[in-house]
């Protein structure tokens, strides 16, 4: 019986993870697509670490290092990314960074031998 | 004659559409040093259909074949057989790395992308070396 409990609890937790890292995927498809490439591309343009930089950095990362790009800046600017959306994104981004294990394009994370 | 050879030549550089890949690891670092480019290092492996292809779809796209012919002396070695340094490291295939020309890991990429994508890697690497970050 525990061990059922057990399962569903991971199913859940399992569920929920990759629901969240979905919803930052369709963040990261709206928003940043365009000029970074599909959203495993964006993803990988850093590690763990240093996505993890970045967010320490500034308290609204991703705006900061468009600060130079009016044209970034009017996209990231808009209504729709909001605190949430963009905590989402994070995840996403990170969950999937360089060094995080995923692998576009192959069998699940099993690619090649 | 002369227009025939100017059009044959013109033709060749034309479909000149395929990465200029060195014979092994040694000689892609020689000429990397002997014409000031950077390194580009294909690991494959056994039966890697993502290798496969990576190699003859994405990496057979023009515009990919010239910046990378333009910029990388490039070789591919394949795991477990070829020599190459150890630091290149390839838990999967296909791998990637990017090196300077004293064989200093620029970026790297693991996996399959397609054309639009395999850009902005091109891209990644570039900023890094400009910046001289060495992961
Ligand atoms: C209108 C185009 C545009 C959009 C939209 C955009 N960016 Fe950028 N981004 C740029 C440009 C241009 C740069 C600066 C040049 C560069 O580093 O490529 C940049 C730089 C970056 C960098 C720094 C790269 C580095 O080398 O450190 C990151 C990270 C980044 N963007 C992530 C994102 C994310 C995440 C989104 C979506 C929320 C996004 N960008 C949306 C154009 C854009």
């Amino acid at each position: 019986m525990k061990n059922i409990f057990l399962s569903i609890t991971i199913l859940l937790a399992a569920q929920n993870l990759y629901a969240y890292s979905s919803k930052g995927m369709k963040v990261y498809k709206k928003m940043c697509l365009s000029c970074h490439g599909s959203p495993y591309r964006g993803a990988k343009m850093h590690t763990i670490d240093e996505w993890e930089e970045i967010y320490e950095a500034s308290k609204t990362p991703i705006k900061h290092l468009h600060k130079s790009d009016a044209e970034a800046l009017k996209i990231l600017d808009a209504d729709y990314f909001t605190k949430k959306k963009q905590s989402y994104l994070k995840d996403f981004l990170i969950g999937n960074a360089k060094d995080a294990g995923s692998v576009p394009g192959c069998d699940g994370n099993y690619c090649g031998s | 004659m002369k227009y025939f050879l100017i059009l044959l030549a013109l033709s060749f550089s034309l479909f000149a559409d395929s990465i200029e890949w060195n014979k092994d690891y040694k000689t892609a670092v020689e000429i990397a040093k002997e014409t000031d480019k950077l390194l580009f290092v294909f690991i494959t492996s056994k039966n890697c259909k993502f290798c496969k292809k990576l190699k003859e779809t994405t990496l057979k796209d023009k515009n990919i074949v010239k910046k990378i012919n333009e910029t990388y002396s490039s070789v591919i070695v394949m795991k477990d057989r070829d020599t190459f340094p150890p630091k290149l490291n390839a838990k999967a295939t296909p791998m990637l790395y990017f090196l300077d020309k004293d064989e200093n890991i620029i970026d790297y990429s693991l996996g399959y992308w397609d054309v639009f994508d395999f850009n902005f890697v091109l891209k990644d690497v570039q900023k890094r070396y400009l910046k001289g970050m060495k992961k």
